[in-house]
């Protein structure tokens, strides 16, 4: 028998990025059949702001058009669903909206990461066809001064602002990030009052990462350990449920037979110039795309492969740790700094260790007595 | 209802992206960033309009497929193609006919 219920459908909501329960199913069913689902291509490097805390080295060659064009049929064929276009400024690459064309035409959803500065009416028009399934883009400080000072470019906010006026006038789906730096960590009310003022979904984060050849001159924008812990009180502070609040920055450890992370699994990344790197931070290459095919890499690459065999109970160091329940472990990170990819991130260990601070502040009593630390 | 009969020759919309996960499809409706994912007789269907048909043939082509009733089949797919034209994903690619 015909089962009569043959659709689920899912709109975005404030509180969550557009179709996440959806997205997660395919994603898993993708995974169980060894099929890449979400792939994240830096179509260029260079970028019309200078972000104090970017960690993009500009410089990297770019593929010409006819090439991605033929990579997109590659990953087309392969399965792949959703494509996140970021950069350096990706609406820079000099034919951004041919290549929107050309993904819109071959059936993926892509999500957006962009400051939007540089898109006119006409451009957000263009967007309109181009099955974007979200767009993200990043305030610095809900200040306009502060903002444009951090990305050294006057006159940036008001520009993103005019683009998500344009993006909600089509409405497409857009939301907004931030990384908690000293710009704006002493008055984050002021970032969500942004965030509501725009009626638009926010997601933040303290993390700053090392540039990717592991300099990390940009770190004076970074805050310290004591700062996120003082940021993190203030953010309970401001939530209408702080016990709800805490429990969304832990990890739980969950049962059976758990995996790493989506890097090499339910995608790649690609460099402007084709290289492969299984997510956004590790900085491996895993195959280049000028010279193998996409199936080659996904399905024969060593590297992935391994990737894809470790589980959480081979990360010894971590299992052993106090903090793991608090820790969102970052393979990426751990390998980029010579830790292996079981090994511990420094960034990942700060943020385990104030997110048990600062559980531990809100209880007024140790967590870890109460609390399963084991499978 | 969106008024698609059987003998209605219906297309896929341009306003929708979608993929076929090992059998089971998932759609992102370009006009409303919705989001539908289809089981695998939904897919099924979806699969066969990737070029414009009338639900009449579709029944024809399932029929091959699934143990099912006919009357039960046509009543299935009639209902799932105004679901569809709903959610703006198919539309008519011929005037209706004239009743």
């Amino acid at each position: 028998m015909l089962p009569l219920e043959h659709t689920a459908s899912e709109k975005d909501s404030p509180s969550r990025p557009p179709g996440l329960r959806l997205i997660a199913q395919a994603q898993k069913r993708a995974v169980k059949n060894g099929k890449a689902f979400d792939l994240t291509l830096e179509l260029t490097h260079r970028c019309n702001v200078a972000c104090r805390h970017c960690y993009i080295i500009p410089g990297e060659e770019e593929l010409p058009f006819p090439e991605w064009e033929g990579i997109l049929q590659q990953l087309a064929d392969h399965g792949v669903f959703v494509l996140t276009l970021t950069g350096g400024e990706p609406t820079l690459y000099s034919r951004f909206f041919d290549l929107l064309d050309v993904t819109a035409r071959l059936g993926f959803a892509v999500r957006l990461f962009s400051n939007l500065t540089t898109l006119s009416e006409e451009d957000v028009d263009r967007l309109c066809g181009a099955n974007i399934l979200g767009v993200e883009t990043t305030f610095h400080a809900a200040d306009p001064e502060v903002h444009d000072r951090f990305c050294r470019s006057p006159g940036a906010f008001a520009r993103t602002m005019r683009a998500l006026a344009l993006l909600k006038d089509r409405g497409l789906p857009a939301a907004i990030k931030t990384a908690w730096t000293r710009c704006n960590h002493e008055d984050p009310a002021a970032m969500f009052r942004l965030a509501a003022d725009l009626g638009l979904p926010m997601r933040a984060s303290p993390s700053v990462s090392p540039r990717r050849d592991m300099s990390t001159d940009h770190f004076t924008c970074k805050l310290s350990e004591g700062e996120v812990f003082e940021l993190f009180m203030k953010l309970i502070q401001l939530s209408e449920d702080p016990a709800q609040y805490a429990s969304c920055d832990t990890y739980p450890l969950p049962k059976g037979d758990y995996g790493f992370c989506g890097a090499g699994v339910t995608g790649v990344r690609v460099t402007p110039s084709g290289k492969v790197h299984p997510c956004v931070e590790m900085q491996q290459i895993v195959g280049d795309l000028r010279r193998q095919s996409f199936e080659e890499i996904w399905n024969d690459s060593p590297f992935l492969k391994k990737l894809r065999t470790l589980r959480l109970r081979d990360a010894t160091e971590c299992m052993n740790c106090p903090d793991l329940r608090f820790c969102f472990r970052c393979p990426g990170l751990a390998y980029n700094e010579g830790a292996g990819l079981c090994g511990p991130a420094t960034e990942a260990c700060l943020l385990a260790r104030v997110n048990r601070r600062t559980l531990e502040a809100l209880s007024e009593s140790p967590v870890l007595e109460t609390s399963e630390t084991s499978e | 209802m969106s008024g698609i009969t059987l003998d209605t020759k219906v297309r896929r919309t341009s306003n929708a992206a979608s993929r076929d996960i090992a059998g089971e499809a998932i759609i992102l409706s370009a006009k409303d960033s919705m989001l539908h994912y289809l089981d695998e007789v939904g897919t099924a269907i979806w699969g066969l309009l990737e070029e414009p048909k009338t639900g009449e043939e579709i029944v024809k082509d399932l029929l091959g497929r699934y143990e099912v009733e006919q009357g039960t089949l046509e009543k299935d797919v009639a209902e799932f193609l105004n679901e569809l034209a709903g959610k703006n994903l198919i539309a008519p690619c011929s005037p209706e006919p004239e009743s």
